[in-house]
């Protein structure tokens, strides 16, 4: 190697500059050269190093590694799927844009319900398509990559998924940074709440004040009962209430007493609902006082629910005992305030929204200081009664009343394209797949079948159209295309794609076929973004389902 | 005919037609769909008033489409070959329709006549075409030998001067060169002179080195051709071949002297080099499962002109017999005959048993061609193994090759996952700054990655 370092040497540098030293070469390749007639010298120096290059080539044995080599394989204890499913991931992974993500959770659904893995091949392009993908989808891919996806996320940081940590264990737990732990903990809850609390419960005491507030409202927004006796225990001794309260601390027994206030079985929430039955008169009205008195005084409403002494917006409402009651009307379930007032649902809700004493006047007109409380209460208890009373009612769900529960509640809102009522979005989320059908048929104006924002609620009910509905949506989007009415979302395709029940396809295809044509201009948004997303959503649930039945 | 998504993604021209073809490839689109036992063929409603009617050549693959695409298959013929991959089934075994029989006939007589073509030919004509040639390579070399003579003295100028300043040369520096030798009827010297372009020149120890294997093996070139009137002819073709000197498929087919080589072969797996602007490179190798001959096949691709159709999909066995280049130890070839694809690897090919029996392999084509790159290895037996930051290539006596730095970390990473940790058997190219893996044996048969 010395002979090419100097000849490396006599070429960075230039002959004019730096002599070939042939003395320098190997011995072969100067005797070599002793045969041979030059030109001038950079001839001489360019046969040299010709001959000196080759000569050190094959020479040149592979170097040798001196690490251990890998002695153990990954070994994976779930199979992967079938080379008939391979070819389906292959079909999800050829469409665009949504579609293929909510095809490849359907995908990785069936996957998971099986305990196998997606083929290795799939692994990397699946690893760098997930990482653009929501944290639900990423979570789904964690569980299907098996130990060699795992393994490459460990090694490979560019490969790693944000949910990387949330399903290690307990590990995370215990290391992880905080919103990881949150992650974990709400993962855990959903699978096995008891568990979860007693994970909780093994570094409570070291956890700080934020991220006890945090634990409280994920258990606040994933409640039951089995989690009384551990928050009864905290209002005992830890949360019990005291004069120089700091804010954090309050905050984190408010939350406590929201969760108590939905457990029927709690001290408090019997103790609340005695105390509330004193205020209902004789024509089952909650006939809150003006003035304080013995329940309704800020003392009580700081000691017992962690409440502010007096209403914090007065825009909102036009008294401190509105504000008080618009927390017990929040958190108690529907069906105690029922039984408390006497009536129906119906009666219930207008008691609470129609009453003038629970309104306030803005701009010549009457507004409840009650619905942001009632939504949340739909929402936290997802009380169907309430959610189908609300959406019977358009000035229930009317914009200003939702932008003040949304400005009220800090609630997580969609971005929307469409002109759409999002109280109506809201409500609609909550509700049963029959319910939610049921609802939508029965809206008179056939533009919803276009509004994207009001079909994509769908998502929460997981699973298909039933084919009712699929049929009833498939005609009145064809009859609308056809008269050119409306303004069609090409989105909406998509959802029905990946809702659309297959048991419908056979009315799909006989109207593309026997009707297509007739839709002139907008046969070719029918066939872009109707009929060619719907047949091969269908078409790749349908394979889904048949190479793995459930 | 048996063919995976994968095989009618490789026949695509582009990643968009298959996209496309994928979204037509559902059954509801199709108004037929029939076969034959040397064809498929169907009918889908396109744009205008009569549906667009499509037909693929299943023994020698080919399609036809009478939409007005330019491309070659059209999305239409994806489309029909998706769907027979899906559903085959479903195909209608129907007699051919005249514009099918007629189609498939016309290619089957056309391949007759252009042999029968050749043979035809009097010994008169033969002398004539002969004599023709030998003009205008006479005519030629007197070209070539002043790019040849122009290429000494400037590789000479630059050695005169140092290549320390290399790195601060602007690209065109090295593009003039290179235009003057294409003016002096010598592309391939055009290459060897933009090489110099794509040295890496971030790192200092390696652009050095490979500078110098550069002007090492050109001037080498150079020197040969000069006194290549001296040596075989089998040699004085192969320099021929690396200055650019063209040879027509259609001649060397007819040439009773060219290399042919009947064998089912392996397509181990192919690259796309973006040369510069103007020129796209398509390599494809094939390994012979009986005969172990290696060879490339290479297609190139202008602004103005697709890459020729070349029907090879990765990791799928073609039965077919191919001519060679000529050269001393033939690797170049074109598809003579294609007769049909094969689901199973009948023979097992013969694998290098580690880094050192593959050295001497190297060092036995380098005796006959010392310029001979882009060759093939199956090595039996080895694994991917992290080595001081980088990942190598190790056989079982821990002996290792460093991977080409042009391989993609996806793909590696795809091979650690296949490989599973273990020792594997793998097929790789030889390029100037490392090995090239491009696909894994496993039980008899062969994944492209």
């Amino acid at each position: 190697m010395k002979s090419l370092q100097h000849l490396k040497e006599v070429a960075l540098l230039g002959t004019d500059k730096k002599a070939l030293d042939e003395n320098l070469l190997a011995e072969e390749v100067q005797s070599l050269l002793k045969n041979q007639k030059f030109k001038d010298q950079e001839d001489r120096f360019l046969k040299a190093l010709g001959l000196q290059y080759f000569y050190d080539k094959a020479g040149k044995i592979p170097p040798k590694f001196t690490g251990e080599l890998p002695k153990s394989s990954i070994e994976e204890k779930q199979m992967a799927a079938s080379a008939e499913m391979a070819q389906v991931l292959k079909r999800i992974l050829l469409i665009d844009g949504q579609l293929k993500e909510l095809l490849l959770c359907d995908y990785m659904d069936a996957l998971i319900e099986q305990s196998k893995l997606i083929p290795s091949q799939f692994i990397i392009p699946l690893l760098k398509y997930g990482k653009k993908c929501q944290l639900d989808t990423q979570h789904k891919l964690y569980q299907v990559v098996g130990n060699k996806g795992q393994w490459i996320m460990k090694q490979f940081d560019n490969y790693s998924l944000k949910t990387v940590l949330k399903v290690q264990g307990d590990d995370v737990w215990l290391h992880g940074i905080a919103k990881q732990r949150k992650e974990y903990f709400e993962h855990r809850r959903k699978k096995d709440i008891e568990k979860a609390n007693q994970l909780l419960a093994s570094t409570w005491t070291e956890e700080s004040i934020r991220e006890k507030l945090s634990f409280l409202s994920i258990i606040k927004l994933t409640l039951h009962e089995k989690d009384q006796a551990f928050l009864e225990g905290l209002l005992k001794k830890e949360f019990a209430y005291h004069a120089k309260e700091k804010k954090m601390t309050k905050a984190c027994r408010k939350t406590i007493v929201e969760c108590l206030l939905g457990l029927p079985t709690s001290k408090l929430f019997k103790q609340t609902i005695k105390q509330l039955k004193k205020y209902v008169n004789r024509k089952n009205e909650l006939a809150i006082p003006e003035k304080e008195d013995k329940f309704w005084n800020a003392a009580n409403m700081v000691a017992t629910y962690a409440l502010e002494e007096e209403n914090e917006d007065i825009g909102q409402f036009k008294s401190d005992q509105l504000y008080w009651l618009s927390f017990f009307v929040e958190n108690i379930p529907i069906k105690f305030w029922k039984e408390l007032l006497s009536r129906d649902i119906k009666e219930t809700l207008d008691h609470f929204l129609n009453d003038r004493q629970f309104q306030l006047k803005v701009d010549g007109k009457y507004v409840s200081n009650l619905l942001p409380s009632v939504y949340a209460l739909a929402f936290q208890h997802k009380e169907l009664e309430l959610l189908m009373e609300l959406l019977k009612h358009p000035n229930y769900t009317s914009d200003e009343a939702v932008n003040s529960l949304i400005k009220q509640h800090k609630l997580v809102v969609p971005s929307s394209t469409d002109t759409y009522n999002l109280g109506e979005q809201l409500l609609l989320e909550a509700l049963n797949p029959a319910n939610w059908e049921e609802y939508l048929l029965a809206i008179i104006k056939a533009e919803w079948v276009y509004n994207y924002n009001m079909l994509s609620t769908w998502k929460s009910q997981n699973g298909e159209w039933s084919i009712e509905f699929s049929n009833a949506w498939i005609n009145k989007i064809y009859r609308l295309l056809k008269l050119k009415t409306g303004t069609p979302n090409y989105r909406v395709g998509i959802l029905a794609a990946h809702y659309f029940n297959s048991g419908s396809l056979d009315l799909l295809k006989a109207i593309n076929e026997k009707k297509g044509e007739a839709l002139g201009r907008s046969q070719k948004f029918w066939k872009e973004y109707i009929f060619g997303p719907i047949l091969e959503g269908a078409e790749i649930r349908a394979l889904i389902k048949q190479n793995m039945p459930t | 005919m048996n063919l995976s998504l994968e095989h009618i993604e490789q026949l695509a021209p582009k990643p968009s037609t298959f996209k496309a073809g994928n979204k037509l490839s559902s059954s509801a689109h199709w108004q037929l769909r029939a076969k034959s036992e040397r064809s498929i063929w169907g009918e889908i409603k396109g744009s205008g008033s009569k549906p667009y009617h499509v037909q693929i050549d299943t023994v020698n693959f080919a399609s036809k489409c009478s939409c007005p695409s330019r491309q070659f298959p059209c999305k239409h013929a994806i489309a029909i070959l998706l769907l027979y991959a899906k559903e085959a089934d479903s195909f209608q075994a129907i007699e051919e329709p005249k514009l099918v029989s007629d189609w498939l006939d016309k290619r089957q007589s056309r391949a007759k006549k252009i042999e029968q073509e050749e043979k035809e030919l009097t010994e008169e004509e033969l002398q004539k075409k002969q004599d023709g040639k030998a003009k205008r390579d006479g005519a030629r070399t007197k070209f070539v030998d002043s790019g040849v003579e122009e290429l000494s003295l400037w590789l000479k100028d630059m050695i005169r001067l140092g290549i320390l300043n290399l790195p601060a040369k602007d690209a065109s520096f090295f593009e003039q060169v290179a235009s003057r030798m294409v003016d002096a009827k010598a592309p391939g010297l055009a290459g060897w002179v933009k090489g110099f372009n794509k040295l890496n020149y971030t790192d200092a120890s390696k652009w050095q080195e490979q500078a110098l294997e550069l002007i090492a093996k050109l001037y080498l070139l150079l020197q040969a051709y000069e006194q290549s009137q001296q040596l075989d002819s089998a040699t004085q073709l192969t320099i021929k071949s690396l200055l650019g000197w063209t040879f027509k498929t259609k001649d060397l087919a007819s040439d009773e002297n060219t290399k042919t080589q009947k064998d089912h072969w392996l397509v181990l797996g192919s690259t796309t080099e973006v040369m510069d602007e103007t020129l796209t490179t398509h390599r494809t190798w094939l390994h012979g499962l009986k005969s172990n001959q290696s060879a490339i096949i290479l297609a190139f691709e202008t602004k103005f002109s697709e890459a020729a159709l070349l029907n090879l999909v990765n990791g799928s066995i073609v039965e077919a017999e191919l001519a060679f280049y000529p050269s001393i130890n033939p690797h170049r070839a074109f598809v003579k005959r294609q007769k049909m694809l094969h689901d199973q690897m009948e023979d097992t090919p013969i694998f290098y048993s580690n880094w050192l029996a593959q050295h001497d392999a190297k060092l036995k084509y380098l005796q006959t061609n010392p310029w001979s790159n882009n060759r093939t290895y199956l090595m039996r037996n080895i694994r991917f193994v992290e080595y001081n930051g980088n990942w190598v290539i190790c056989d079982e006596d821990k002996h290792y090759q460093t991977i080409s730095f042009s391989f993609p970390v996806d793909t590696l990473l795809s091979f650690l996952i296949f490989s599973n940790n273990k020792a594997c058997n793998l097929a790789v190219v030889e390029k100037i700054d490392g090995f090239y893996p491009l696909g894994i044996f496993e039980n008899d048969q062969y994944t492209c990655l």
